[in-house]
């Protein structure tokens, strides 16, 4: 393990443009493994400066463009804002409703550190021959005494290689907005076709189910698995 | 400094800074993205293309950008990851182009230095192709886009002193398949 940590800090010293002499390095191995490293860097590809300069100037007319159609469409609130009188109202109002917002909703009080979520999942077989559909239903349970909305719903989900611990397939982050009522369950069901990012067929072995944290309130929810799931690709 | 900034640049419609700092990120990140995309693709204007898509995504997500949860190198990093394997799936191939080497290479060098670049960098890509997808998705990650491992290790959620290993074996094979050509 010392020999990778070595390695590493000699190869982003590399990336970053610093000068790094690995033929001053005892270990011969990660000597050569880090010379040749710098000789994959001086083989990178760069974008030509007429691409750098093309793109650079469409994307910045883009931007001219976004900010002109906002502006047109704020500007009335804007000019108001603008002057002194109205603008110092407006901050009072906003210091208000922020105020009032996180009082109602008790972050003075508590923080949602406990169990905020019951996590369950299930696959519809434990063994899959290669290449059958694996079935996986999740089911999330509010078990706090109020509403609970999240972000970015379904949460990221990822079948992990239980030999390597390698994710096989990561299943994106949903774009909807879930509201949880205390007590409520929700329940989403993914589909995995054994393949991975690329097309490529997941190896035979044993495979478990992993689920990336939530976002609420600032806080992170770990949604951790109330009992493991694994299941076979044979 | 960042998220000053980002705040700066969602809140203020009009404000002339948006454009600076647009422009900074831009230059900062824009070759780290192309270099990650042609490490996958290997032609240079499928490169161009979807470094292009990846930008104008950028653009339009940017508002959705959190600091707290990434930097900006992640997170744009990220975008191109994703619009690497789109491309994939829309083109249902996974095959590349070695023979493009040479094109591919532009600079200041010498007619000859291009060539043995060229030679070079057609036995890096052949190399490249002999490691497995999460090796070679790391190497891209970590040669073209710079990201440390522990960015890595969040992207592709392994801890970080096992990228570092994959990192190290990953250039080690590299190493010995070319020096095996050759010898």
């Amino acid at each position: 393990m010392g020999n990778e940590r070595e390695f590493s800090r000699g190869l982003d010293s590399i990336l970053a443009g610093k000068d790094v002499r690995p033929e001053e390095l005892a270990d011969g191995d990660i000597r050569a493994t880090l010379g040749f490293a710098r000789r994959i860097t001086t083989l990178r590809v760069e974008p030509t400066p007429e691409f750098k300069s093309s793109l650079k100037a469409r994307l910045l007319q883009k931007l001219n463009e976004q900010e002109s159609a906002r502006a047109a469409n704020n500007g009335w609130l804007l000019s108001l804002l603008q002057r002194p009188a109205y603008a110092a109202v407006a901050a009072v109002l906003v210091i208000a409703v922020v105020f009032g917002s996180l009082w109602a909703s008790g972050v003075f009080v508590t923080t949602p550190e406990a169990t905020v979520l019951k996590v369950e999942a299930a696959t519809d077989q434990t063994t899959y021959q290669t290449g059958e559909t694996v079935r996986i239903q999740v089911s999330l349970k509010n078990v706090t005494g109020e509403e609970l909305n999240f972000n970015e719903f379904p949460p990221i989900l990822s079948l992990m290689k239980k030999d390597n611990n390698q994710a096989a397939y990561t299943f994106a982050a949903g774009t909807d907005t879930k509201s949880l009522a205390p007590d409520e369950t929700t329940t989403f069901v993914l589909l995995w076709n054994q393949r991975d990012a690329f097309g490529k067929q997941a190896v035979s072995g044993s495979y478990y189910i992993e689920l990336e944290d939530l976002y609420y309130q600032g806080n992170t929810v770990k949604l951790t698995l109330d009992k493991p799931v694994e299941f076979i690709i044979i | 400094m960042l998220l000053i900034s980002y705040l700066i640049m969602d809140s203020d419609e009009s404000n002339p800074d948006n454009a600076a700092l647009f422009t900074q990120l831009y230059d900062e990140f824009m070759p780290k993205v192309f270099r990650y995309i042609i490490y996958w693709v290997n032609d240079k204007h499928t490169t161009e293309d979807l470094t292009s898509a990846v930008f104008e995504k950028a653009l339009v997500k940017f508002k959705t950008f959190n600091v707290a949860k990434a930097t900006f190198g992640t997170w744009i990093i990220a975008i191109a990851r994703n619009t690497v394997i789109d491309y994939f799936r829309r083109n249902k191939r996974y095959e590349t182009d070695l023979d493009q080497a040479l094109d591919i290479i532009d600079g200041d060098d010498s007619p000859d230095e291009r060539i043995i670049k060229a030679e070079e960098l057609r036995k890096l890509r052949l190399c490249m192709e002999r490691l497995s997808a999460p090796e070679k998705e790391i190497i891209s990650l970590k040669f073209g886009g710079e990201l440390t491992n522990r960015a890595i290790s969040r992207e592709l959620r392994l801890s970080e002193s096992n990228v570092g290993v994959i990192v190290f074996r990953a250039v080690r094979k590299l190493r010995d398949c070319i020096g095996w050509q050759n010898g």
